[in-house]
């Protein structure tokens, strides 16, 4: 079963990345905010990184939600599955330091979390976060997550944090 | 649903090119698995296999226009890419081709890379297409010397490195 194409929550509009997000993402890949995913980027970079969002939307039917603010791109949270010998992986990222600091990532966390576990049935998904990421530790945390030390990480310096339907399916 | 674009099927005499599908991952990782990847990025890991792959459908979408995996119709079995590519960091629209090692030799580059340069003249109205080659990757310049496409400089990618460029024949060279 395909994900939604666009799920809404109170101040945000989550929907499939647009030719015209590009540029917005670009920035946050130029940007210092990108040093925990191993950026910044160049231009031709981000390009690619970006491409791959979008057909990972293509090949898999979910993928990855652009967060829109007021019609502002701002971010981008959900899920990627590129090796299926693995739990699909969920991410988040918010572009500017401007849309920290007023819940907008665990606002959209939430509502795509609960899309693949109460309406596709998924039973969970992995976070790897940068050990000094800690902002985004701690938004594991309040959504749920559990860290998963034991568990393989993709990058040195990363832990996982496993987040299981418990609780979001209804 | 997911956003999307109808991306062209096109025929030769031996081939089929047609959208990549996610059940093309096992040739596209097993192409970059080995050293045969060596002059367009490989070799590479699956998961960077998948990436690319995903990025190649992605590219449809934000450009307009892409590449197809190829089809060799005898066989039903996928033997390669060719298309139209424009990601950031390319001086122009180019055409490339990546064949499977096992369909070298038989003429497919030059055969689906046609087809892929007639629909960039003949149906999107573009007016010149460059491929780049890999410094070293002889069976890539000869594919470029068959298509009638000659030197034209070089251009200095910030990951790939140097390579030499080949101008393809205008549209009305080729009529």
């Amino acid at each position: 079963m395909s994900a939604a194409a666009q799920l809404t929550t109170r101040r945000l509009c989550l929907r499939q990345p647009r030719t015209t997000d590009l540029g917005a993402y670009t920035r946050y890949c130029a940007s210092d905010r990108s040093r925990f995913v191993r950026g910044p980027f160049t231009a031709p970079e981000a390009f690619d990184t970006f491409a791959a969002i979008i057909g990972h939307w293509t090949l898999r039917g979910f993928g990855r939600y652009v967060i829109a603010q007021n019609g502002a791109p701002i971010g981008h949270v959900g899920p990627l599955a590129m090796d299926e010998r693995h739990p699909p992986e969920f991410t988040w990222t918010l572009w500017t330091a401007d849309a920290e600091g007023h819940g907008f990532a665990t606002e959209a966390c939430r509502a795509v979390l609960t899309h693949l576990f109460a309406d596709l049935g998924w039973s969970s998904v992995v976070s790897y976060i940068d050990a000094e990421n800690h902002a985004s530790r701690a938004l594991a945390l309040r959504l749920g997550a559990k860290s998963d030390p034991a568990a393989a990480v993709p990058l040195p310096g990363c832990v996982a944090f496993r987040r299981c339907a418990e609780g979001l399916r209804t | 649903m997911t956003a999307q674009i109808t991306i062209p099927r096109l025929e030769t005499d031996r081939l089929i090119l047609r959208a990549h599908t996610l059940s093309d991952f096992p040739d596209v990782a097993a192409f970059y698995a080995t050293d045969h990847s060596k002059f367009v990025g490989g070799p590479m890991t699956p998961e960077l296999a998948w990436r690319s792959l995903a990025m190649e459908a992605g590219h449809w979408l934000l450009r307009g226009f892409g590449r197809w995996s190829i089809i060799e119709k005898a066989s039903d079995q996928w033997i390669g890419i060719t298309g139209l590519w424009y990601p950031e960091g390319f001086p122009e629209h180019e055409l490339g081709w990546d064949l499977a090692e096992h369909a070298t030799g038989k003429g497919y580059a030059t055969e689906a890379a046609r087809a892929a340069r007639a629909y960039a003249y003949d149906t999107l109205g573009w007016t010149t297409l460059i491929s780049l080659v890999a410094e070293g990757n002889d069976a890539s310049a000869a594919v470029a010397t068959r298509l009638g496409a000659r030197p034209d400089g070089r251009f200095t990618h910030e990951r790939f490195g140097a390579m030499n460029v080949y101008r393809h024949p205008a549209p009305e060279a080729l009529a």
